[in-house]
């Protein structure tokens, strides 16, 4: 919507008509747009049935650990909500799609809100356990608009979100009230609808249930000892922690599993143990099947370049990682020293580490997946792992490691980076260099959050803007 | 006894026929009392209009503020001071256009000019069925210096995709402009003006304007023929078809030649034409008058008339109003057929208060005057204004025609008026920016009983419907009717075998009997394709006048009448049964009315509520029947006065006289009236002679039908 021609204000989105508030900011991102925005593709997401090609920002990457915000916007009716104008998600659709989420460990708690004509209706199919749903409208209800913004020519917000919205203005980060509170404040006149709330499905009692749990990612973080596996297993080592998202994006569907990862890390020694869990998800997200049908067979591979060490030390933090998972194997190996000996001793670097033998490019296609772990020279990578990768190019000509995972992790001083000294940034495979780093001081972006928001006929994911009425 | 058991074990037929044979035996009164249920479902429609409603949800008219401002009305009135200066010391318009382009420039639009030739008259009756393509491309022709310029300026979509474009047309006279066409292409200028500083567009914008000195249609479809078929002529070909007295309009510069070349914008979403008519004096509100109906009665998308009359009344304050025809505002009958209908909706609405079909007496009446030409302008199937053009490539287009109350010299007035103007264009062009589809949602087939109510296709399908019912039974009947006299003749050779072998065979050919009467239709239908193919040489002949056209057409039309008589044998000479000959008509009608209710439904309407009549109560004038004299009498009157109704020229008179109130005779107007039909290839021209005359003719053959052979075999028995 903020991108769509017919705004009057090119690149924002308003909350009401008093233009005080962009919505649309710098650090918003959205995953789904435009015709995008489909049925199947949001039934994907729920159920994390991707294609293969599916990129990590566009999935739900959530566990049995999870809170998910589910909000859904649109025109509605009774056991329907419409997407684009072909399309409806019905209500059993969702149930079904729930109850695989459920079935698949996939959340702990889950919060669907439809703002939509005759909402109660789409949620009345639910069965799972954990799931809190609400809805702005009883069945034979309509939703209506909260006002026409006189200036773009639409009506941009819709009562039940305008009023949900205002709930949350009143609050800061750190307030503990209660979901009840929230859905206390539906007034019947206001929304001139009756906002129905179904729990008999949700064990905890409603005022016990901070709405930060579910709102602005305000959670506590689960720190792991040693690399986490809880895509694998069940099994958590609970450090309390406390960390905060951004609030812009309050309001969207989102996943708390972020949580459980620290993204504040300081310790450079936790940061291999995120990044085995990296590799993991990666070979996971590939082929979850080879993982679990071929056991031992899979094996992950790092190698580095290292001059004076500090790779070394991350190379062998994420090997001890990755081999404290079953069925992985990794091997450490280095690149070819290209300078000489009295260039070295020049320079004061201590002597490589021994035991750790140099690769050959052709060594690279045993491995099931790759890890590169470098320095930095001004800004670049080393020549020497520049000359390695030069000498790929025969495996390059026949393609023999396309479709092998591989990350990279580095170790930079040079002021290009300054700040960032031992992080490891990576790129996955099918979004190599296309992540950013949403704020500063997040090592990566919250996994799997879904920033899903109000999809509207046509005008897809950005689409703020609520009609006037919906039927 | 052997037979009685046959009866008994052959199975019951199954209901659906059973109904068909008693429906056949009895079809007199079957067909009058559908054909007399479909006339008052007619006369009903006004009372069964609904409201309009807007089905597009993504249009919104109206739900942002406009910004057309007073300033905005203040550029056009300079606008339009200079416009008229530059008509001042102007040679053939050709300022006007330099002046248009001037300011377009201005506004950093893009700008270019099309020139176009006058399309010659042609008679293409088989044109509705080819391609539009390139039959109005400029001949090559070095000598005519008699062209048109429109000026067209293109603004494109700061952030859209430039897939799409809304066209904005005024036209104007540019050999004699009138105050009013400069107030349009002033309010034309202001809008345009408004929307190459819009941030909300995201279709490109198109204002075209039009040159009409050779009629608004001419230069609106030739602008988009060559829109739409793209021309790659060779260097050589561009001299040949340079237009004399063009080149003066480039003053050597390189800047102005750069506006020769045609420049195109996306796809057309919509087009609206505007126009600022003659200063009435009646209401006190300025109005506004939709004209929609395109050439074969096709309509555009109901939810364009919607946006520009809600936001006209609604909005601007105008009076919006449809054409009519004003003479049955005041004629006494349709007054007394409403106080009928309101009396029977009251007594209905006392039955059940759901049916409400008491609609007020002068609603009724101006319903009726409304539908009768919305009617009657789909039924002709010439377009009502350019916006016909359009609609030839698919794209919905209305126009509109303002008509201010105010003196064109009253600047304040003018202000006022402009600024509604100029925000009524600005709403649709904003509504229609909205959409993210074509226009889909709302009705393409409708007829309008007022600029907010509509019979929808599913409605007026039921008088026709009623109408064309009794025809299969009727059919069923003669043709059941006629082998009831073929058993009659077998039981009269059964019982006295003294008659010669010939009659044997005779009746022995009774079954084929139908084929003269197909035989009989074949000549008629190959006559009337001459007919209708006539004109194209008559048109040949040079200075002739429209009565002496006619009258050389009815002339040869008799002529090659009574030819292919010669040439094929008499229709009666044969020995057709009148009863084949009306079921043959019966056949041929059904197919004709079946065929053009999909070509052009208000056609067949006014054509199946003349013809079917006639053609079902039509019966031999000699016919000896066992009536009584006054049922007989009223039989015979009614099939004379039908078969005269029926007659295309009185046809045409009876529709004069009901649109303007004249009833004066002209038989050049006849001719007139078809030139006009073929010049737009209106498939009412094909209806009219290749279905509604051939069926006429069969049925004066079966009015005159001499009789003699089944009453001397009647005599024989």
């Amino acid at each position: 919507m903020a991108c769509n021609p017919r705004n009057s204000y090119p690149a924002q989105v308003f909350n009401n008509e008093n233009h005080q508030l962009n919505l649309y900011g710098d650090n918003v991102e959205v995953d789904y747009r435009g015709y995008e925005v489909t049925v199947e593709n949001f039934l994907r997401v729920l159920t994390g049935r991707h294609e293969s090609a599916v990129p990590r920002s566009k999935r739900l990457l959530s566990d049995e650990g999870s809170h998910i915000l589910l909000y859904m916007t649109g025109h509605g009716g009774d056991e329907f909500l419409k997407f684009q104008d072909s399309e409806e998600l019905q209500s059993h659709d969702l149930a079904d799609a729930v109850k695989q989420m459920k079935e698949k460990h996939r959340f702990k708690e889950l919060l669907i809100m439809v703002d939509t004509c005759q909402a109660a209706t789409l949620f009345s199919q639910l069965h799972s356990p954990g799931v809190l749903a609400i809805g702005s409208s009883m069945k034979g209800e309509n939703s209506y608009s909260h006002h026409l913004d006189s200036d773009i020519g639409v009506s941009v917000v819709d009562r039940f979100t305008y009023y949900t919205l205002a709930f949350f203005e009143k609050l800061n980060m750190y307030s503990n009230a209660s979901l009840n509170s929230l859905f206390n404040s539906y007034d019947r006149s206001m929304l001139m609808s009756t906002a129905y709330y179904r729990m008999d499905l949700y064990e905890r009692s409603l005022n016990e249930v901070p709405v930060t749990n579910f709102f602005g990612s305000v959670m506590k973080t689960l720190h792991t000892d040693s690399a986490y596996t809880g895509f694998l297993a069940a099994h958590d080592d609970e450090t309390p922690m406390s960390i905060r998202d951004n609030r812009h994006d309050h309001f969207m569907s989102k996943n708390e599993a972020s949580a459980r990862r620290s993204n504040r890390e300081k310790e450079a020694q936790i940061i291999p143990h995120g990044w085995t869990e990296v590799l993991l998800e990666q070979l996971e997200g590939k082929n979850t099947d080879t993982v679990v049908l071929y056991g031992l067979g899979s094996m992950a591979r790092r190698r580095y370049y290292s001059t004076y060490g500090h790779v070394a030390t991350l190379a062998e933090e994420i090997q001890r990682g990755a081999a404290s998972v079953t069925g992985v194997e990794a091997t450490l190996w280095q690149v070819p020293e290209t300078l000489s000996g009295e260039a070295l001793a020049k320079m004061g670097a201590p002597p490589k580490r021994a035991g750790v033998p140099a690769i050959a490019p052709a060594e690279l296609v045993e491995a099931d997946g790759v890890l590169f772990g470098f320095p930095t020279r001004f800004g670049m990578l080393p020549a020497q792992l520049k000359a390695f990768l030069d000498g790929t190019s025969d495996l390059w000509c026949e393609q023999r490691l396309a479709g092998k995972p591989a990350g990279i992790f580095c170790s930079t001083g040079s002021p290009a980076n300054a700040g960032a000294q031992g992080r490891a940034a990576r790129a996955g495979r099918g979004e190599r260099g296309e992540r950013r780093d949403r704020a500063s001081g997040d090592r990566r972006r919250a996994p799997g959050e879904e920033r899903r928001r109000g999809r509207e006929g046509g005008q897809g994911g950005k689409n703020r803007e609520n009609r006037r009425r919906r039927s | 006894m052997e037979s009685l058991v046959k009866q008994e074990t052959q199975p019951k037929p199954r209901l659906i026929v059973r109904l068909g044979v008693f429906l056949a035996s009895h079809h007199i009164l079957f067909s009058v009392i559908c054909c007399s249920a479909g006339i008052i479902a007619l006369l009903l429609l006004p009372s069964l209009a609904k409201n309009t409603y807007l089905s597009e949800n993504a249009l919104i008219p109206g739900s942002a503020t406009p910004l057309f401002s007073t300033e905005d009305a203040i550029e056009a009135n300079r606008f339009m001071k200079g416009i008229e200066a530059a008509d001042g010391d102007s040679i053939g318009g050709i300022d006007m256009a330099k002046f248009i382009a001037k300011q377009i420039e201005e506004l950093g639009a893009e700008v270019c000019y099309h020139k176009f030739l006058p399309h010659s008259k042609h008679f293409h009756p088989l044109k509705f069925f080819t391609s539009m393509s390139n039959d109005m491309a400029i001949q090559p022709n070095g000598t005519d210096t008699n062209f048109g310029i429109n000026t067209v300026g293109i603004i494109r979509a700061p952030r859209g995709d430039g897939k799409e474009a809304i066209v904005l047309v005024t036209p104007y006279n540019s050999q004699r402009v009138h105050s009013n066409e400069l107030l349009s292409l002033a309010l034309g200028f202001s809008v345009f003006s408004l929307l190459s500083r819009a941030a909300w567009l995201s279709k490109d914008i198109v204002w075209l304007s039009a040159d009409s000195q050779f009629g608004e249609y001419a230069a609106v479809s030739a602008w988009l023929n060559l829109y739409h078929n793209p021309v790659f002529p060779s260097h050589s070909v561009i001299l040949d078809t340079k237009i004399h007295g063009a080149d003066h309009i480039y003053d050597g510069n390189a800047e102005k030649a750069e506006f020769e070349a045609f420049k195109r914008a996306g796809t057309m979403a919509a087009a609206l034409i505007f126009k600022v008519g003659e200063t009435r004096r009646y209401g006190d509100r300025d109005s506004v008058t939709m004209y929609a109906e395109a050439s074969n009665g096709q309509m555009p998308n109901l939810d364009l008339l919607n946006a520009v009359h809600y936001l006209a009344v609604h909005r601007q304050g105008f009076r919006v109003n449809i054409a009519a025809f004003s003479s049955l505002l005041s004629s006494a009958w349709l007054r007394v057929i409403a106080d009928f209908f309101h009396t029977l909706g009251t007594v209905l609405r006392k039955i059940n208060p759901d049916w409400k079909l008491d609609i007020a007496v002068p609603d009724y009446v101006e319903g009726t005057a409304n539908l009768a030409s919305s009617i009657y302008k789909q039924a002709i199937g010439v377009p009502t204004g350019s916006h016909g053009a359009f609609r030839d490539y698919q794209v919905d287009a209305v126009s509109l025609e303002f008509t201010p109350t105010f003196n064109v010299r009253n600047e304040n007035a003018k202000s006022l008026f402009l600024l509604r103007g100029g925000r009524l264009v600005e709403g649709v062009v904003r509504s229609v920016n909205n959409l993210l589809e074509k226009f889909h949602q709302s009705f393409f087939l409708y007829f309008l009983t007022a600029p907010s109510k509509f019979i929808s296709v599913g409605v007026y399908m039921i008088p026709f419907a009623l109408l064309l019912a009794p025809l299969p039974i009727v059919a069923a009947a003669l043709a059941d009717g006629s082998k009831t006299m073929k058993k009659l003749a077998e039981k009269s050779i059964g019982d006295s075998k003294t008659n010669g072998s010939a009659d044997f065979l005779q009746s022995k050919g009774g079954s084929w009997k139908w084929l003269q009467a197909a035989k009989v239709l074949l000549v008629i239908q190959l006559w009337a394709v001459l007919v209708s193919l006539l004109p194209y040489y008559i048109t040949q002949i040079p200075d002739a006048t429209p009565i002496q056209s006619s009258v050389i057409w009815a002339m040869l039309s008799i002529v090659i009448l009574i030819a292919l008589y010669v040439m094929s044998g008499s229709p009666y000479s044969a020995g057709v049964e009148w009863k084949l000959l009306k079921a043959t008509m019966i056949t041929s009608i059904s197919i004709g009315l079946g065929l053009m209710s999909i070509i052009n439904f208000a056609t067949a309407q006014l054509g199946a509520l003349i013809m079917i009549p006639m053609c079902l109560f039509s019966r031999p004038l000699k016919a000896r029947s066992g009536m009584n004299f006054l049922p007989r009498a009223v039989l015979l009157a009614s099939n004379i006065t039908l078969a005269v109704v029926g007659f295309p020229p009185a046809a045409l008179l009876i529709m004069k006289g009901l649109s303007k109130g004249s009833w004066t005779v002209d038989i050049g107007e006849f001719w007139v009236w078809m030139e006009f039909l073929w010049e737009w290839s209106s498939a009412t021209y094909l209806y009219l002679f290749l279905v509604h005359l051939p069926c006429w003719l069969l049925c004066i053959h079966v009015l005159l039908h001499p009789c003699s052979q089944s009453e001397s075999k009647m005599k024989q028995e």
